[in-house]
């Protein structure tokens, strides 16, 4: 009996995936100075939406990779890290994160509310 | 048995109504309990699915607007819940039938 | 990459940036000092020498939190300035004292440039630790 469906599963991996952007965020702005630093991120949306069309099994196992941006104009030091661009890409992934959240426990909710659980 | 809160503001967001008939239209006899529970199951299941779109959409990164989504889950929520109350209170008033003394 | 890796991540960069405000505040401190060597942190990404990409590489450092390293902080080599003050204890004989060669344009830039990625590493940890808090009420 499946409690779960693919949008539930879809839900928990894009948590996953908001708390590793975060992280790789974070690392990009500890390197904000470092010399000849790349900056990175995470695309984790393209692979769960990739894999949403694959079924449940498919998105339990999504994956995703940090990838270094070169697309941002380089500094004299040869750093490309925008302190600001990563300070708002980090405010971002912070409310996905929290809008997330919302979403699945309203699910739980839900659930509990069909199973006649309060 | 006509609900006392017309529960199609859930999906048409037309004014709440007390009563369940719109000011000046005429009233119609009562449908059955059954036919209610029916058209409630229907409408549960049209907010659930569009609940599950919506956060698919969230998950994706493809919602533009974050709000609309967690609105749409509340309302599937508030559906899901307003069932279960209707199937409680559906089941208690089949048990005073049936325990009614003749 | 969990929360905790994040956290020491940003708090490998607070290092950092703590190093590099306290070396340039020391230079700025030092302007005057003759025999003073103006100094320059050098970072580094954490993890990037040859023993930490292979251990990523073969997975042994999997879960390594990575962020940022001081490499070294060295002595800047350049020429000092001449400056003419035969009054001065330590001029020479032809009345010129060796100052460091401290730029205090560039060290108040640095300092600032230092203190806005020290800020915002403090609002990579915050978000982070918020992130983790509203998950947490998902159990409640």
């Amino acid at each position: 009996m499946d409690l779960f469906d693919t949008t539930q599963i879809a839900l928990e991996r894009a948590l996953q995936g908001t708390s590793a952007r975060q992280a790789t965020l974070a690392e990009n702005l500890a390197n904000a100075n470092t010399p000849g630093y790349v900056r990175r991120d995470v695309d984790f949306q393209s692979s769960l939406r990739a894999a949403m069309g694959e079924g449940k099994d498919a998105v339990e196992r999504a994956t995703w990779t940090t990838v270094a941006d070169g697309s941002a104009p380089l500094r004299a030091d040869g750093s490309n890290v925008d302190v600001e661009r990563e300070g708002a890409s980090l405010a971002r992934a912070g409310l996905e994160h929290e809008a997330l959240v919302s979403v699945i426990g309203a699910r739980h909710h839900i659930l509990r509310a069909a199973m006649g659980i309060a | 048995m006509s609900p006392v809160i017309d529960p199609s503001f859930l999906t048409t967001g037309a004014e709440w109504r007390i009563g369940g008939a719109e000011p000046g239209a005429a009233t119609e006899p009562a449908s059955g309990f059954g036919n209610v529970l029916g058209e409630q199951l229907t409408k549960l299941t049209e907010l659930q699915d569009g609940a599950a779109e919506a956060s698919r959409a969230l998950a994706t990164g493809e919602a533009t607007d974050p709000t609309a989504v967690v609105m749409a889950v509340e309302r599937a929520q508030l559906a899901m819940q307003l069932a279960g109350q209707l199937r409680t209170k559906g089941v208690e008033a089949l048990n005073d039938i049936f325990h009614t003394q003749v | 990459m969990g929360i905790f890796d994040a956290l020491d991540i940003s708090a490998s960069g607070l290092i950092a940036e703590r190093t590099r405000m306290d070396v340039t505040s020391q230079n700025l401190a030092n302007a005057q000092s003759t025999g003073y060597r103006r100094q320059d942190v050098v970072l580094r990404e954490a993890g990037g020498t040859f023993a930490g990409v292979l251990g990523r590489a073969i997975g042994a450092g999997a879960g390594q939190a990575r962020g940022v390293e001081v490499a070294a902080v060295v002595t800047d080599e350049g020429a000092q300035r001449r400056v003419y003050d035969p009054g001065h204890p330590d001029a020479d004989a032809q009345g010129y004292v060796e100052l460091p060669n401290v730029n205090a344009v560039t060290e108040m830039t640095d300092l600032i440039s230092a203190s806005r990625a020290y800020e915002a590493n403090i609002t990579a940890m915050q978000t982070a630790k918020q992130m983790f808090s509203k998950t947490l009420e998902l159990l409640r």
